[in-house]
């Protein structure tokens, strides 16, 4: 072969390479990006964290009303509707404020959400680090890359009629499994407690772009397993009244006050300390679906301990939980 | 803008290479050269425009100086070297040994002392040795002092001028004419650059940063490691250096290549070294050079007498100055050492004729000392290199592997998107042929074309898959 051959050869392959892989995912579009994915149902392969980043791009806005924003004890939450808005379950393993906000952001353009629940546990607040490269996932990501490979190469072996042996994250987000630790009440770090100012930041201004669309945002302090709750119940009284006031005023549903320590009690109900199971999350679902409607209209909830009193001082009057 | 770029890869790379080919036939003398002296400085500026004022202030200052030693007999001629090179040290200091410097005087008096932040311009480190190199052979009569702009086109050249390959000034500027010339590189040499670059992008792009994940886990949790733990997170380490840098070196000449500009070669397979001697004439070769010849030579010759008591300091004292080079921190100065005295060991051991050791022997122990050379390279202070030591050697602990999993980030499909390259890797670190021996035999065929196109299509993959770290070297 002569090398001017080969150069043309090869440069020629790569083109047609990166064309034919580009061209199947225009026409599988796993995440919605590229062809109308109204009434579509994406359940898409990979992590969670890129493939609801991805999905939240078109996929989210044009399909879903409502949103479930917080860290991975959300994720497990199965909110299929609330007040008759389709939820979509954006909770991220390990995400902070500042990752949600850059999730939600990219859908606010082409949403409108009636509801947001907003999940406040500290591993959201505790760093405003991206991860996973977030931050820097460009759209064409979900034209070429190794996910979208993975759904090709899904989609070759159904259609020999192969099964495919992975999970996927299901088309409304919420995820069945998490990594569990255990139920072991242990006393956890001061640094898991600490609240990064720019995460608030981060979280305010969150709340705001949603607000200022209309978008009625609600927060719930997500229920810790009553043993893991016990072994730290000062920091986590001390985390939510400090970082409540911190924030724009909405309603506050508090999983963690007193009326539902039969819940946190309940082993049945979690998977680990910080998440629920099926069943918790059925409970949850339950309780949201009774308790958000009355807060369409203004009407304030909140947990009835001690806390609680502290954190309504603090929200605005029209909006204020009651204790 | 790096080399694992998109920017770099679709646009930079292939709109330099054309509108070079387009100013060879520009009526204008060495339109070629004027153009990549404007492409290297917009290089060197696209991250941040200030920086370019260091490098050319470098240039403009390290050209006079070379003129000032040319036009000087001896022995002032001397004195303006030494002025030359403390000059040029002390530009390095500035960016990178303040801090360091006034941070350890504590020690000594007392009392904190705070140098500004300068910032920390992109490559000093290698454009100032570049220079000094200059300087040496303009003084020792070398190499004639150049004209300002092949003395800037040399040195700002973008292939290197971030990371290396370091070049002395003789073999680059002598390629010049052919740079300038109307016919610009043969297909062969075009060939065998995109070759060259798809094996260098696959290195960085998949090898390199399928080991940074174990080792980056390992070095954030030092204190959780097993001995067997500790022992893979440094050969990880080693091995992401190893590909992230030779990856890097690679797409560097092969961008120089494309231009029909032969920059040295870095490295040759150090991972299969048999002893400290062969790593150091595999690993880095162009530091090796720079080391040898004008610190370790010079070192030796100010003795009075060359033995091997004398040799092993100037090597001791050689290693620990290029140690520092890496970085301002004790841990750089512990690794260069290390190696310091594992050359001296070696240099005695030949010399002596001890007894040969069979080769798994030789290349264990090479290894070994490789391996405790980057439990301080890549350590954050000395600290945690001593704990990962103690990990390492803790016989309360030997076969742990609990941290397996969560090296790959908890993450199944991690496993399987990180695992094979790193298969791959150690196949290709200490089985394969180095991507400079591949390059060197080069020829067009099916097999070479199947190679280069999976390469960079599987790079790109990854690279567009928002996997790929910055370059391990960029820091130093």
């Amino acid at each position: 072969m002569s090398a001017r051959r080969w150069f043309i050869l090869t440069i020629a392959t790569i083109a047609a390479g990166v064309a034919l892989t580009a061209a199947s995912a225009y026409l599988i579009d796993p995440y919605g990006m590229w062809r109308n994915p109204s009434g579509r149902r994406l359940a898409a392969y990979y992590s969670e964290r890129k493939v609801k980043f991805l999905l939240t791009k078109r996929y989210v806005p044009t399909n879903f009303e409502g949103l479930t924003i917080g860290p991975s004890n959300c994720m497990t939450w199965n909110i299929q509707k609330l007040t008759g808005a389709r939820m979509y379950n954006e909770c991220q393993p390990g995400g902070n404020a500042a990752e949600m906000q850059l999730i939600v952001d990219q859908a606010l353009p082409l949403a409108h959400f009636k509801i947001a629940l907003i999940v406040l546990h500290p591993t959201a607040t505790h760093s405003a680090d991206f991860h996973d490269g977030l931050e820097t996932t460009p759209a064409t990501e979900g034209m070429w890359s190794i996910h979208v490979l993975v759904h090709e190469l899904a989609y070759m072996l159904r259609a020999g009629h192969v099964h495919f042996p992975r999970d996927k994250t299901p088309d409304d987000g919420m995820v069945l499994r998490v990594e569990g630790n255990g139920l072991k009440g242990v006393p956890l770090s001061d640094q898991y407690f600490y609240i990064d100012p720019q995460a608030v930041a981060d979280y305010r201004r969150l709340t705001q772009d949603l607000q200022s669309r209309g978008t009625t945002v609600i927060y719930v302090i997500p229920p810790i397993y009553q043993a893991c709750y016990d072994a730290n119940k000062a920091a986590y009284q001390k985390y939510a009244t400090t970082l409540v006031p911190q924030l724009p005023p909405a309603p506050l549903i508090d999983f963690d006050g007193s009326e539902y320590a039969d819940f946190r009690s309940n082993v049945s109900n979690f998977h680990d300390c910080h998440h629920v199971n099926l069943n918790g999350a059925a409970k949850i679902d339950a309780i949201l679906e009774r308790l958000v409607p009355p807060l369409l209209s203004h009407t304030a909830i909140a947990g009835d301990r001690a806390p609680a009193s502290r954190i309504s001082s603090t929200e605005a009057p029209q909006h204020g939980p009651k204790s | 803008m790096s080399f694992n770029s998109f920017d770099y890869i679709l646009v930079f790379l292939p709109a330099v290479f054309i509108l070079c080919q387009l100013a060879r036939r520009l009526p204008l003398a060495r339109a070629p050269q004027i153009f990549i002296l404007l492409a290297s400085l917009f290089f060197y500026a696209w991250p941040k425009p200030f920086n370019l004022v260091y490098l050319t202030g470098s240039i403009l200052a390290n050209w006079l100086l070379a003129r000032w030693i040319a036009a000087t007999p001896q022995p002032s001629r001397k004195r303006i070297l030494q002025l030359s090179l403390i000059l040029n040290i002390g530009y390095l200091a500035a960016f990178k040994y303040l801090n360091f410097i006034f941070g350890n005087i504590p020690y000594l008096v007392h009392r904190h002392i705070h140098a500004p932040e300068l910032g920390f311009p992109l490559g000093i480190s290698f454009f100032t040795l570049t220079q000094v190199m200059y300087l040496v052979d303009c003084y020792e009569e070398l190499l004639e002092p150049s004209t300002l702009f092949d003395h800037a086109t040399f040195v700002s050249f973008f292939p290197y001028v971030i990371s290396g390959p370091i070049s002395r000034a003789k073999r680059i500027r002598h390629q010049f004419p052919a740079l300038n010339a109307r016919t610009g590189p043969s297909t062969e040499t075009l060939a065998r650059a995109l070759y060259l670059f798809s094996l260098g992008l696959i290195k960085k792009v998949v090898l390199a940063d399928a080991f940074s994940i174990i080792a980056t886990y390992g070095y954030g949790n030092i204190a959780k490691l097993s001995a067997l733990e500790g022992w893979a997170v440094v050969s990880a380490y080693a091995l992401q250096l190893y590909f992230d840098f030779s990856g890097y070196s690679d797409m560097a000449i092969a961008s120089a290549l494309f231009l029909g500009i032969e920059v040295p070669r870095n490295f040759d397979a150090p991972m299969r070294s048999l002893s400290m001697i062969e790593f150091w004439q595999r690993w880095h070769i162009t530091l090796s050079a720079f080391i040898t010849t004008y610190l370790y030579t010079p070192i030796l010759r100010s003795f009075r007498k060359a033995t091997v008591h004398t040799a092993a300091v100037a090597t001791l004292i050689a290693m620990a100055i290029a140690g520092l080079w890496h970085g301002a921190n004790w841990t750089f100065v512990i690794f260069g050492t290390i190696h310091g005295v594992g050359l001296a060991i070696n240099q005695y051991w030949k010399k002596s004729k001890i007894m040969k050791l069979p080769h798994w022997l030789s290349w264990l122990v090479t290894f070994f000392i490789i391996d405790l050379g980057f439990v301080f390279f890549r350590a954050r202070n000395l600290s945690a290199a001593l704990l990962l030591l103690t990990r390492m050697f803790n016989p309360h602990d030997l076969l742990g592997t609990s941290n397996v999993f969560d090296m790959y980030g908890g993450v199944t499909s991690n496993v399987i998107i990180y695992a094979i390259p790193q298969i791959a890797g150690l196949a290709a670190a200490f089985i394969g042929k180095s991507s400079d021996q591949l390059a060197h035999e080069f020829k067009p065929s099916w097999r070479t074309y199947a190679v280069a196109s999976a390469c960079m299509l599987i790079a790109m993959l990854y690279l567009n898959s928002n996997v790929a770290q910055p370059f391990v070297y960029f820091g130093f």
